[in-house]
């Protein structure tokens, strides 16, 4: 065996074990949700369990109004919370990036919600949402702004919103540190150049900081996106997709078609169309976003 | 030679132990076998339940040595999940609960074993309430033990009803009055609550709230015959009751089942639809209330009592024989009296409580009676897919009673999607 030969099967011998692990771990489970796609697997149906229906539960997807209504509310969400998100972490960023006192703690501060676990904070703002006894409506009513009591998880028209809030206030401040990395990464000689160069402050965001922050901002979108289109536990805890499954985004009705209905096989075609949206999702803004371009 | 027929005897006990240990189905524990229980349960941890489940499994222990129970505690909202992972993976656990939630469904899906020959040789069919040993017979057989029904009581705070000088409601239309009479404002905060229930937009609304009502009344979401009955009169009217009360400001809304028994053991509500267990939870939670409280029959025509919990035996589980010894240990006459005297609930045992637990918790009586008698909200002929409808339900009247949506077309609407449930079967 050559030296090059011996070299390679070293290679392949120090990966197996994180490649076995990711097959596991990973591989394993997806392809399992793909097989389960194209199965029949109803528990109330054990006869026709494990029955291969091919794209069955896809063309049943394609059929079902609820399907595409939680694909819209999903697209709103993951919009809505990946762009607010951004632009609170972005503006975040710029305050704490000044040098001045008590910044070290408004960042810790800042950060503690991102750091909370997803159903904690879900719990926390259940209470604080909650319409008879929540703080939310009590300091409405006792500062004046509202004389009656807002059911915000109870009325469609609110429930989406106060989720979207919920899922803005979970996820900025993970916005805010990319984003804070990225700003102390730009070096204070260009800020003086552009200022020499008679640049006025928004000039220097125009030319210094938003070129710098071109990549970072590409991959905080982008997790932020990710992180918001399958968010599935928040929402589930707040209202369980409800009412009238006006919060019931994908990843709720997956959950809800193989949990509580009990069917595996549709649930998991679900899931499978979430996976592939997810993927495409990626690609498109990593493609957009070239780092190559970038500054 | 010697030494040849010692290498073939060692070579065929070897395979002897791993056809024992690798073959399927039941294996039957010898009484030097070090057999370990998994015991996966919502109730660990939680007052009475926990003492119960120690006391029995010490008690099973003292007589099977070689047994050991692993207590696993898993939240309610989750326990169905991980049991579905479980069961879906072969590995079903040593003792089996079951909640009235899923209980039809596990069945249905071929992983419970039918009882029927086990049951036999017991006094169980012959002495148990008949309304609980209804609800676990599934496709003509047995699938379950019970360890407790439930019934639903009207829980009343005597201070509240007292100062507002209100009597105690006997029909809905006095609950209605009584709701509102009791309900109390502070600037146009309501600081008091005439009556606390289930008021969420999810599947609990149902089955921890407007099934009560709808119940109470005569009807259900199905009728007998399994037959969706959603544009029911019944149906129609509790909906249109707790609209009124809610609009009235006499119902708090969005509380969740825990939330809405909490606001009656805080002081924040004068009256409670409930189970006995909410008794428990004042005198771990508030016992300065306890004196303040009263039940009394649900105002309704008809009183409510249904199944809640017990135990089962999964298709070709490990030491099937020992988790029914347990089973029978924990539903004999003897421990069901220990249940009611340490969990304060009704027993699936028709006789087993005890004067001691009466004398300790006298409002069991009165549970007891409507257990024996009331109609049960459990839907029949789609008890296999509750949550599927009480999701619909949910879906479909949580926009009339918290926003503006018609009633008639949401009842219809509802009608249409329990029929397609009905069929998809």
């Amino acid at each position: 065996m050559t030296l090059a030969q011996r070299r390679r099967v070293l290679e392949v011998v120090y990966l197996a074990p994180a490649a076995l692990f990711t097959l596991a771990l990973v591989a394993y489970p997806l392809g399992r949700m793909v097989a389960l796609s194209v199965q029949e697997y109803q528990l109330a149906r054990p006869w026709s369990r494990g029955a291969f229906v091919g794209l069955g539960h896809y063309a049943r997807l394609v059929r079902d109004e609820h399907f595409w209504h939680a694909l819209g509310v999903t697209a709103v969400y993951t919009v809505a919370v990946t762009a607010l998100a951004f632009a609170l972490g972005l503006a975040g960023a710029l305050l704490v990036n000044r040098p001045l006192a008590g910044m070290v703690a408004l960042r810790t501060l800042l950060s503690i919600p991102w750091a909370l676990p997803s159903a904690i904070a879900a719990i926390v703002w259940l209470l604080l949402l909650q319409s008879s006894f929540g703080v939310v409506n009590f300091l409405l009513h006792a500062t004046g702004l509202l004389e009656r009591q807002v059911d915000w998880l109870l009325r469609a028209d609110t429930a989406l919103v106060a989720v979207i809030v919920v899922g803005v206030w979970k996820v900025f401040p993970f916005n805010l540190l990319v984003l804070l990395a990225g700003l102390q990464a730009v070096p204070t000689e260009l800020y003086e150049a552009a200022a020499v160069d008679g640049g006025d402050r928004p000039a220097q965001f125009r030319f210094v900081t938003w070129p710098a922050l071109k990549y970072v901002s590409t991959v905080a979108l982008l997790l932020t996106g990710i992180h918001a289109f399958r968010e599935f536990e928040q929402i589930y805890i707040l209202t369980g997709g409800g009412p009238a499954r006006s919060t019931e985004t994908l990843g709720v009705q997956a959950y809800l078609q193989a949990f509580k209905f009990f069917d595996f096989g549709y649930g998991s075609a679900i899931g499978v169309v979430m996976l592939v949206l997810s993927l495409a999702g990626a690609f498109a803004l990593v493609r957009v976003l070239r780092p190559g371009d970038f500054y | 030679m010697m030494n040849r027929w010692r290498g073939v005897l060692a070579c065929v006990g070897l395979v002897a132990v791993l056809l024992g240990t690798v073959g399927g189905g039941p294996v039957p524990a010898s009484a030097q076998e070090k057999v370990v229980l998994d015991f996966p349960s919502w109730q660990w941890g939680q007052p009475g339940y926990d003492a119960f489940f120690k006391e029995v499994t010490s008690a099973f222990v003292k007589t099977h040595p070689n047994v050991e129970f692993r207590a696993i505690p898993i939240p309610l909202e989750k326990y169905a999940d991980q049991q579905i992972v479980r069961f879906s993976s072969g590995n079903p656990p040593g003792v089996i609960q079951w909640s009235l939630f899923d209980f039809h469904t596990f069945a249905k899906a071929g992983w419970l074993q039918p009882l029927d020959e086990r049951l036999r040789a017991t006094d169980i069919p012959r002495t148990w309430n008949k309304g609980f040993l209804g609800f676990t017979g599934v496709d003509g057989a047995q699938y379950g033990v019970m360890l407790s029904g439930s019934s639903q009581m009207l829980f009343v705070n005597q201070t509240m009803f007292k100062k507002a000088g209100a009597a105690v409601p006997k029909t809905p239309e006095e609950l209605m009055d009584a709701a509102k009479r009791l309900t109390v404002r502070d600037g146009g905060r309501v600081v008091q609550y005439g009556l606390s229930m289930t008021s969420v937009a999810a599947p609990e609304l149902w089955s921890y709230g407007l099934a009560r009502w709808v119940t109470g009344l005569g009807g259900g979401i199905t009728n007998d015959k399994g037959v969706p009955t959603a544009t029911s009169l019944e149906v129609k009217r509790a909906v249109r009751m707790m609209k009124e009360l809610l609009q009235a400001g006499a119902i708090p809304p969005g509380l969740g089942r825990i939330p809405s028994r909490q606001a009656f053991w805080e002081g924040k509500a004068a009256m409670l639809i409930e189970g006995p267990w909410v008794m428990e939870s004042i005198k771990s939670q508030n016992p300065a209330l306890l004196p303040s409280v009263e039940v009394a029959p649900i105002p309704f025509p008809h009183q409510i009592a249904d199944a809640s919990n017990g135990l089962a035996l999964a298709k070709g589980q490990k030491h099937a024989d020992l988790a029914w010894e347990f089973a029978l240990l924990a539903t004999s006459p003897q421990w069901m009296q220990r249940y009611a005297e340490l969990t304060g609930v009704i027993p699936g045992r028709n006789d087993a409580i005890s004067p001691k637990a009466l004398a300790e918790k006298p409002w069991l009586k009165a549970f007891a009676e409507v257990a024996a008698k009331g109609r049960p909200q459990t839907p029949v002929g789609l008890e296999w897919a509750q949550n599927q409808v009480y999701k619909a339900i949910a879906d479909r009247l949580s926009p009339v009673l918290f926003a503006s949506e018609d009633l008639d077309a949401a009842a219809a609407a509802l009608q249409k999607d329990l029929e397609a449930i009905a069929k998809s079967r």
